[in-house]
């Protein structure tokens, strides 16, 4: 441990280095939300294509049309359009694929080919699952106690407060979620990054029978701890950092938007929601080339295998960006010794990929 | 300000101190006197009730039946019942348990007559409309001996108030206090029967006028607004005040009490004296006094240009506590607004003038609420879309930004298109299919048949019809064929409608009461649909096409030999609802003229066909956009080019909130 790149500089070049993943997402979301918009559009053509009442809603934006169109939708034949929704659990699905990926390629210098995304993405698709599953547990253990928390703070405000303070004083509270909720999405995101890094160490080939996805998880959580811990301020400040540069886009590119409700055309509104979309999932690409910095200059300790035969243990890999450990720097903590040494006299190493 | 209103005189020299007129408004039928005392931390109320009824019913009288709304706060009443299953228009109380704050109740400790003695032995509960005998909202006294026509008994009683956590219209949020319906009231002896219903879900009261006398004693730091005219102020050694309001010509009294109101005054002097608009806004609220001030002053001019003058000396306005359920109520010369800290819509302005209205429409012409509901709401919803339209403008009286917009008229019509056909608009307001039935037929299909109604009579003469309503009935109580009837009159005088020598359209409808004559006119096929009936009016415009006349030889390529070219067009308009109304049809050529036909809409279908040098762009059923009753607009017209903008844009906005969505869900993995 190491030199400290700037997380900021070093996770953009990350980023726009591996462009084509941060596209490719892009263009799943786009594409997977316009596949299933395109019943509702024809739906919606049907009404307004051929009457004058439209005229409302083309060179000016009348609500009260609007609301009219979407009531005779919602009592149309077939109206209802569930599918509509369906583009939102088809781009998580691919997006739980493309992520692994994408980290694989920040690491490892791999262009972002469609196809190494998705292969990587598969290749770790039940660790991340398994770390999906933890953190929706951790987050609604968190997040859910929190949110009762809220309530009774909101109750408490609007017994006594009304008006803009009791909005803020309100608004406070949620801030507070917000932030935990962003320290705990930043933990997890560092266990992801750690668990493709894990990825990236080879072991001994008769290791490979051994894999045990949720052992290699159980791993990177103390790394993950220990390297958010001791770089708490500038993690969590980058990491908050992007997340508000990514609303304020979306916000501000929304807010032009909807200015442009009233125009006869619909370029412009395309392009601005499109663009605040875009730089809110560059923002979040960002996020996770900083946090693969953090972790490339963290990386984990050099795990040390045993093999049956040899007595003592070999290690096998260096560091893959700290090849000269700190002469002072505490032994690495997360692969405890005595668990290794206990490990090693009943089972052979468990830690490959 | 009495110095201000005094000098702001009419010609008129006012007698009453609280009208702007020289003599009694109404028939005074009861007189209340009523000593109170809140308790603002119990949030209770003890009072001593003094009740003057005059029996004006030309019968004797062997009891009277009283109205206690409070009592409907109990889970076991037929207001908190039909509440919980077929919901109600404020709080829902859908969960299934009954919090403790929210019960309320009036209780009669002790109840006697002059010359007839303690009379609380003789009090028992009624449940005339439903038989709930644990309702408790109507208590009858039997008089040991009955009272003559023409003479007064005089009751004396004692009652105590629990106010609930505000459910609909009247109790408490943090330390506001609504009193609405606080006080026991008797029914109206109306067309030769007691009318008091119990307090249902969806509905409001109905009462005879009279004066009222109130002290009201509460703690020093208590801002009080009520009905009526303040009287006095006086302060008392244990930290409270009395104070006094006197209101005559009224039907109900009310009263609202906060620590935290900060006072805008306004005063308009209409055609009969000076008004003062008292507004009581909170400190949390600090645009909502001015805005409630500036769009009443605009109301108040539009109503008395329109219908007639408002003739008492005050209005005051409340704006209650946030998150109550208490926001945009009418009572007389008072009301409730709606606002919020943040408000960048018209709500406030438009709740504040639809609260207002009901002091013509409920204060004045004092409708029966319970059977008669559109004649309030209704009626003041559609002039409500009238008086915005004028203030605020058509199609931004509710929304009036650069890049979207939205108008009364449209929420009105939006409201009464999402449940046009489970209920007649003349139903009793507790006999609609639910409260949401009861909402859009009461207030938004009311509205749109008398907008449609007004496009076929002329606005005119729809107007002059609302004044002359307005005029007559004032101070009465009027009912749903006085009203058809008064509009019926004015059309066929101006010559807007002609009378039909058929039998009464009345005759055979429960309830069809009215003190104005038959009239018979044309307008009465559209009455008895929109009104007592239930059809649902769409017409529509299925295809407009061109085709050349010579269809069999080659089309020219030149324009011009094209323009030359005969072409047959052809529109096929439809019925499709039940609902049967002549329509005016416009057709659009690509040379510029534009052809209107009549159709009388009887046919389920019409086919029109025109040989001429042009072929066909657009045709439109009700050019003119009058008939909104319709409940598809987007079907009566007919353009043979498409236009895929509106489309677009509305596709393009699911499509990127269904992205921003994805990628806030992507957070989760």
């Amino acid at each position: 441990m190491s030199q400290q790149r700037n997380m900021l500089t070093g996770g953009l070049g990350l980023t726009l280095r591996n462009w084509p993943a941060l596209v490719w997402t892009y263009v799943f979301n786009l594409g997977l939300a316009w596949l299933f918009t395109l019943p509702l559009n024809k739906q919606i053509n049907a009404i307004t294509a051929h009457s004058l009442a439209s005229g409302r809603l083309t060179g000016a934006f009348d609500l009260g049309t609007m609301a009219e169109v979407f009531l005779k939708l919602s009592k149309g034949p077939g109206a209802a359009t569930p599918g509509t929704y369906f583009s939102t659990p088809i781009y998580l699905a691919l997006y739980f694929l493309l992520v692994p990926g994408t980290l694989f390629c920040y690491q490892t210098g791999t262009p972002a080919r469609l196809f190494t995304l998705l292969k990587s993405g598969l290749d770790h698709f039940w660790r991340f699952f398994r770390i999906t599953l933890i953190s929706l547990v951790v987050f609604a253990v968190v997040l859910g106690g929190l949110h009762a928390l809220q309530n009774v703070w909101s109750d408490h405000v609007d017994q006594r407060i009304v008006g803009r303070p009791a909005f803020l004083l309100e608004l406070a509270g949620l801030v507070i979620i917000g932030l935990v909720a962003a320290l705990l999405r930043l933990y997890f995101d560092l266990v992801q990054v750690y668990t493709v890094h894990l990825g990236q160490l080879s072991y001994p080939v008769e290791a490979e029978s051994k894999r045990r996805p949720e052992r290699q998880i159980r791993r990177t959580f103390r790394p993950a701890w220990r390297t958010c811990r001791r770089n708490f301020l500038r993690a969590y400040a980058t990491f908050l950092f992007l997340t508000l540069l990514g609303l304020a886009a979306v916000v501000l590119t929304a807010r032009a938007a909807i200015h442009s409700l009233a125009q006869p055309r619909v370029w412009p509104m395309f392009l601005l929601a499109q663009l605040g979309l875009f730089l809110m999932l560059l923002t979040r690409f960002w996020q996770r080339g900083a946090e693969t910095i953090l972790v490339l200059d963290n990386p984990m300790p050099v795990p040390v295998a045993v093999v049956p035969a040899p007595a003592v243990p070999e290690e096998i890999f260096p560091a893959p960006t700290d090849p000269e450990p700190v002469p002072d720097e505490p032994a690495p903590e997360h692969i405890e010794n005595e668990e290794v040494k206990d490990r090693s006299s009943v089972d052979p190493p468990e830690y490959s990929i | 300000m009495m110095a201000v209103l005094a000098a702001a005189a009419p010609v008129a020299i006012a007698q009453s101190i609280a009208t702007n007129s020289p003599g009694p408004l109404s028939t005074r039928v009861v007189s209340y006197d009523i000593e109170a005392r809140l308790d603002t931390d119990r949030k209770s109320l003890d009072a001593i009730e003094t009740i003057t009824y005059k029996n004006l019913t030309g019968q004797p009288l062997s009891s009277i039946p009283f109205h206690l709304y409070l009592n409907a706060f109990r889970p076991q009443s037929t207001f908190t019942r039909e509440t919980h299953f077929t919901g109600g228009i404020r709080d829902s109380e859908s969960e299934d348990d009954y919090p403790d704050e929210k019960l309320g109740s009036i209780t009669i400790s002790k109840i006697s007559a002059d010359s007839y003695g303690d009379l609380t032995g003789g009090m028992h509960f009624t449940a005339p409309d439903d038989g709930n005998m644990e309702d408790h909202t109507v208590a009858e006294i039997a008089l040991p001996h009955p009272l003559a026509p023409g003479g007064a008994i005089t009751f004396h009683l004692a009652f105590h108030d629990q106010f609930p956590l505000s459910i609909a219209r009247n109790g408490y949020k943090r330390d506001f206090i609504m009193g609405g319906q606080w006080y026991p009231k008797p029914g109206v002896f109306w067309h030769g029967a007691w009318n008091c219903h119990q307090y249902h879900a969806t509905t409001e009261f109905f009462s005879d006028f009279g004066t009222f006398h109130v002290q009201l004693t509460v703690p020093n730091r208590y801002v009080v607004g009520a009905s009526g005219v303040p009287t006095g102020n006086r302060a008392n050694p244990d930290g409270t005040k009395t104070l006094g309001f006197y209101g005559e010509d009224i039907g109900d009294f009310a009263f609202a009490a906060s620590p935290h109101f900060t006072v805008t005054d306004g005063t308009y002097a209409s055609s009969m004296g000076p008004v003062q608009v008292h507004v009581l806004a909170l400190a949390a609220h600090p645009a909502a006094g001015p805005r409630y001030r500036d769009i009443i002053l605009k109301t108040l001019a539009e109503f008395d240009r329109r219908f007639g003058p408002y003739p008492y000396k005050i209005v005051t306005v409340i704006d209650p506590e946030p998150g109550s359920e208490i926001g945009g109520m009418e009572y007389p010369t008072l009301f409730t607004g709606a606002t919020s800290w943040y408000e960048p819509t018209y709500l406030t302005e438009i709740t504040a003038e639809h609260e207002f209205g009901h002091q013509y429409w409920y204060g004045m012409v004092a409708t029966n609420e319970f059977e008669d509901a559109w004649l309030d709401e209704g009626i003041n919803s559609y002039t409500e879309v009238n008086v915005l339209d004028a203030i605020l403008g058509r199609n931004t009286s509710v929304l009036n930004r650069p890049y979207a917009n939205a108008g009364d008229y449209e929420m009105q019509r939006l409201e009464y298109a999402s449940t046009p056909d489970f209920d007649p608009v003349t139903h009793w307001a507790f006999q609609f299919r639910n409260a949401a039935s009861y909402d859009d037929v009461t207030y938004g299909k009311s509205a749109t048949l008398l907008a449609t109604l007004e496009s076929i009579v002329g606005r005119d003469t729809m107007d002059e019809a609302m004044h002359t309503y307005f005029m007559k009935f004032r101070f009465t109580h009027p009912t749903t064929e006085d009203f058809l009837r008064t509009i019926e009159q004015v059309a066929v005088a101006r010559g807007r409608a002609t009378v039909f020598p058929v039998a009464d359209a009345c005759a055979g409808l429960t309830g069809c009461i009215a003190d104005v004559p038959p009239v018979n006119s044309s307008l009465r096929p559209y009455i008895d649909q929109a009104v007592y009936g239930t059809q649902v009016l769409d017409y529509s415009v299925d295809s407009a096409s061109s085709s050349p006349v010579q269809w069999w030889l080659p089309e020219p390529k030149d324009k011009n030999a094209k323009k030359n070219l005969p072409y047959l067009s052809t529109i096929y308009l439809r019925r499709k609802g039940d609902f049967v109304l002549p329509m005016t049809v416009e057709i659009v050529f690509d040379d510029g003229t534009r052809v209107r036909e009549h159709w009388d809409g009887a046919d389920r279908w019409k086919k029109l066909t025109y040989v001429r040098n042009a072929s066909v762009v657009s045709a439109e059923i009700d050019p003119d956009h009058a008939v909104l009753l319709d409940v598809d607009m987007f079907n009566n017209s007919y353009t043979t080019k498409a236009n895929g903008i509106p489309a677009r844009k509305l596709a393009n906005m699911w499509a990127s909130m269904q992205q921003f969505i994805a990628q806030l869900a992507s957070w989760i993995v």
